[in-house]
């Protein structure tokens, strides 16, 4: 079983079928290829993303809906096919594709989420990318709710 | 700002070297063609943004949050 030496992690054993292959780089991470999710139960509904390729980068996701749940994603023909979605597939409806927002809690207002760029992940071919949606920029950093960053009942 | 109407076919000239010209017209959305110098970037404002906020978020494993989360992890090992 290969080992990724991480800074946050220390070093993580992983079956290569784990990894999830980015059809697209992650604006502003373009040397990012590969990630590795790292959950647990105690952890959810977060999720970490684990780079391969850069032990000190790794970031933080939630599970869309859990986020805002009515969430839509909205994927395009070619992200379609970058993805290898067969039709009819959609995004984040069974368990064959996952939808993620990063997560930001570097500032001082609190945890908030990336609605307007989710990552889109096809777990059947280990592929994922980041899809910017139509959507207005306040879905850049939509407030999670505070019963799921840790306190308070929703 | 400068806000000027502009029909489909026409355009705008910025600084005589950057056309925007208004490709198509549709329901709720418009279709722009940009002509600039290859020394300029064109991007959807969305691009930046995201761009920017990825790098953000990263610092998040740098927070009070993250390493909540993380303590708890390590004491559920």
């Amino acid at each position: 079983m290969p080992t990724v030496q991480t800074s946050l992690f220390g070093p993580l054993d992983y079956e290569p079928s784990q990894l999830i292959s980015l059809a697209v780089p992650l604006p502003g991470l373009p040397d990012t290829k590969l990630l590795l999710p790292v959950s647990q139960s105690v952890l959810e509904p977060f999720v970490f993303f684990q780079s391969i390729d850069h032990p000190h980068l790794c970031l933080l996701a939630a599970p869309v809906r859990v986020v805002k749940r009515d969430y839509q994603v909205g994927i395009s023909g070619e992200e379609r096919e970058l993805l290898r979605l067969t039709p009819g597939v959609e995004p984040g409806a069974g368990q064959e594709t996952g939808v993620f927002a990063f997560v930001n809690a570097a500032g001082d207002g609190g945890a908030s989420a990336n609605l307007l760029a989710p990552l889109v992940i096809h777990f059947g071919e280990n592929l994922a990318l980041q899809s910017i949606q139509s959507l207005d920029e306040t879905f850049l950093r939509y407030p999670v709710p505070v019963c799921v960053s840790g306190g308070g009942s929703c | 700002m400068l806000i000027t109407r502009r029909r489909e076919g026409e355009a705008v000239l910025i600084d005589g070297q950057i056309e925007v010209r208004v490709l198509e017209i549709g329901q709720g959305r418009v279709k722009l063609g940009i002509s600039a110098p290859g020394s300029m970037t064109v991007e959807r404002k969305e691009l930046e943004l995201v761009t920017k906020e990825n790098q953000a978020a990263l610092e998040t494993m740098r927070s009070d949050f993250a390493r909540s989360l993380l303590r708890n992890a390590k004491r559920e090992d």
